[in-house]
């Protein structure tokens, strides 16, 4: 019996396609052991008979490999389960598409302007992206929420939150 | 029984702030559970930071009402509409929303409610009664014992956790590897900090259960999307006399089922709830058969739920073992407040473990207050758009973590974990198992490290020592069948 794949047909460049994609988990898993690994390779296991720091380490990122290698092989063999990359992520009626990029971006605008804007504005934009991921149009609402959510970080904050926590804008904070 | 320690743990729940505290943490529960989209595990992380200010007691009395507040709000959200806020409210749905469909979602609720209450009262008094022996039990077991302990349990924990058991195993290997990250105890040096001040402390976990609770599950709520907007009117909930007839005997297995269970580390609360509705196939019900909207198909699955929650707590006090991502967030908790959870906890702390279980039948009373007479208004809160609360759990979120050390570190933190877990969603893979491995991993390596000083490096201790070899036996027994059922699936007769 030839066993070879021919990859001139279609058919053929599908099915390692599928296979590709039903593996990347378990690849991605491997990626994430060997970086372990390598992160490992400066901490020695053993110190003159006694346990080192990087044993538990090292034992560690060979059994993600080992796991990761076995779950993209097991997937990779069987057509039949039929996920790949992205399946866990059904999608609803009112699925909203860009909430990840949103969200998470929510976050980083936070973070990168809390120390020239402050906990109030920063949230209040925050908010805002937030809000717009989540599927939200309405310019009014928007605004709303905006203002609603930037008085409330306000209140939190003057109540609740130390005097050292940068509540206003930076050249606020001098007054 | 030892009626002054319960006296004690009475009289510390009953203080009018710990009171306070359990209604606080009852109805947010409550909230969480009525309301998809975000669970348990995430609302615990999300307050975590409002329990730094209070006393241990008060945190973890908050933080386990808002656990099994969510098994009761998720009820009745299942029984009204099909939705299931928590996901053991899957199993009462089958039976309850058909009640609901017949005009009975009164009794459905009241049945779900009082099934729960009994649960909740017996388990509490039970974990009480074995926890306190248990533990005692625990304290004589060896460095390599607890080391095949915690690998039972986090092999437990992958097994049955949602999703397939081989990744989740890798996950729960990763999380113990962020959680080397700081100084090591041992030698006092820096482990894979790579010269960030910040980290010499360790990964913090608030950062790391907002990013991978907090973000990266509100991130799946909204892409999967769909909420119902029609909620059906609810009159004053009373069962009658048929009802409690048929309802009492499946109380009292799902009760037994569920208290069994829960005990088992990785055994979640929709495992105990669709075993109890399983047992119940095999009895006759009293007044239909199941899935037609029988009572026994709200009681059963509701008693069991409630109890596999708090029975959950056995092998966490005791043992050390989170057996599941929200008990991971209440052993956080209680790090953050000092207390390590494990062999030795109960004889420590037996004021604290007595108010946790005084607080449980306090905290069931008051849910049933909450839960009985205000089902149709706690339902209705699902008008509330869900893109109206997106904004505040973020915003929330975020000066939760900015808060807790006042560093923007954290938040970055929050923001890389928050990445990480939304490109696991996107992989198919659950993240969730993660958290058990980063609360477990420094305590295993702590035991593994003892272990193999005590026998100068042989591993093979680990096959020597009882209850380690016990436990890694059942490891291997367990990996062997599901591989072998595996290939049977594949190979057909």
């Amino acid at each position: 019996m030839d066993s070879r794949i021919d990859l001139s047909r279609p058919e053929a460049r599908d099915r390692l396609a599928g296979a590709a994609g039903r593996a990347l988990p378990g690849l991605a898993l491997c990626a994430a052991g060997v970086a372990m690994l390598w992160l490992a390779r400066g901490q020695p296991a053993w110190l003159g008979g006694h346990v080192g720091p990087g044993l538990m380490a090292q034992l560690l990122g060979k059994g993600v490999i080992g796991l990761g290698a076995l779950w993209a092989l097991w997937r990779a063999l069987r057509p039949e389960a039929g996920c790949a990359a992205g399946c866990g992520m059904g999608e609803g009626a009112g699925a909203q598409r860009w909430s990840g990029p949103a969200l998470l971006g929510a976050v980083l605008a936070f973070a990168l302007t809390l120390p020239g804007l402050g906990l109030v504005a920063s949230a209040a934009l925050a908010a805002a992206l937030a809000a717009w991921g989540a599927g939200e149009r309405s310019v009014l609402a928007l605004g709303l929420t905006v203002a609603g959510l930037g008085v409330l970080t306000g209140v939190i904050g003057v109540t609740l939150l130390p005097p050292t926590a940068p509540l206003w804008p930076a050249p606020w904070r001098a007054f | 029984m030892d009626l002054a320690a319960w006296a004690a743990g009475f009289a510390l729940a009953l203080t009018p702030e710990n009171l306070l505290l359990c209604a606080l943490g009852a109805f947010v529960g409550t909230l969480v559970g009525v309301l998809p989209g975000i669970g348990p595990a995430a609302t615990l992380a999300l307050l975590l930071p409002l329990t730094f200010a209070l006393e241990p007691a008060g945190a973890l009395i908050m933080l386990a009402a808002i656990y099994y507040g969510a098994q009761y709000g998720g009820s009745t959200t299942s029984i009204l509409l099909n939705v299931p806020g928590e996901c053991s409210g899957v199993v009462t749905a089958l039976d309850g929303h058909r009640m609901a469909l017949q005009g009975r979602a009164g009794p459905a609720i009241a049945v779900a409610a009082l099934a729960s209450l009994f649960a909740g009262l017996v388990t509490a008094v039970g974990i009480a009664t074995v926890a306190v022996p248990l533990s005692a039990l625990t304290t004589a077991i060896a460095p390599a014992g607890l080391v095949g302990l915690i690998a039972l349990g986090l092999f437990a924990a992958a097994v049955i956790s949602p999703g397939p058991a081989l990744p989740a195993l890798a996950l729960i290997l990763i999380g113990a590897g962020l959680g080397l990250v700081g100084t090591d105890l041992a030698g006092g040096m820096p482990r894979f900090t790579f010269g960030v001040p910040e980290l010499r402390d360790g990964i913090g976990f608030v950062p790391l259960v907002m990013g991978i609770f907090g973000l990266a599950e509100l991130i799946r709520a909204l892409e999967t999307g769909g909420r119902p907007e029609r909620i059906r009117l609810v009159r004053w909930p009373w069962p009658t006399r048929a009802d409690l007839a048929a309802g009492w005997a499946p109380t009292l297995r799902g009760t037994a089922v569920g208290s069994a269970l829960g005990v088992l580390p990785g055994a979640s609360t929709l495992l105990a709830a669709l075993a109890a509705r399983g047992l119940e196939a095999g009895f006759r019900p009293r007044d239909r058969p199941l899935g037609t909207g029988a009572v026994a198909g709200v009681a059963a699955p509701e008693a069991a739920n409630n109890a596999a929650a708090q029975a959950a707590m056995v092998p966490l006090l005791t043992l050390g073992l989170p057996g599941s991502p929200v008990m991971a967030v209440l052993a956080g908790a209680l790090m953050i407040h000092a207390i390590l959870p494990g062999p030795g906890f109960i004889a420590q702390n037996p004021d604290l473990f007595h108010a946790l279980m005084a607080s449980l039948i306090v905290g069931n009373i008051i849910l049933v207050v909450l839960n009985l007479p205000f089902a149709g208004v706690w339902a209705s809160l699902l008008r509330i758009p869900f893109r109206r609360l997106v904004p505040l759990i973020v915003v929330i979120s975020l000066i939760g973590v900015h808060s807790v050390q006042n560093s923007l570190f954290d938040v970055w933190l929050m923001l890389g974990f928050g990445v990480f877990g939304w490109a696991l969603l996107r992989l198919g893979l659950e993240p969730t198992p993660l958290v058990l491995g980063f609360i477990l991993g420094p305590a295993f390596e702590e035991y593994l490290r003892r272990t193999l000083l005590f026998s100068r490096g042989d591993p093979g201790v680990l096959l020597t020592d009882p209850v380690s070899a016990t436990c890694l036996a059942l490891i291997a027994v367990a990996s062997v069948w599901m591989v072998l059922r595996r290939l049977r699936v594949r190979v057909p007769a």
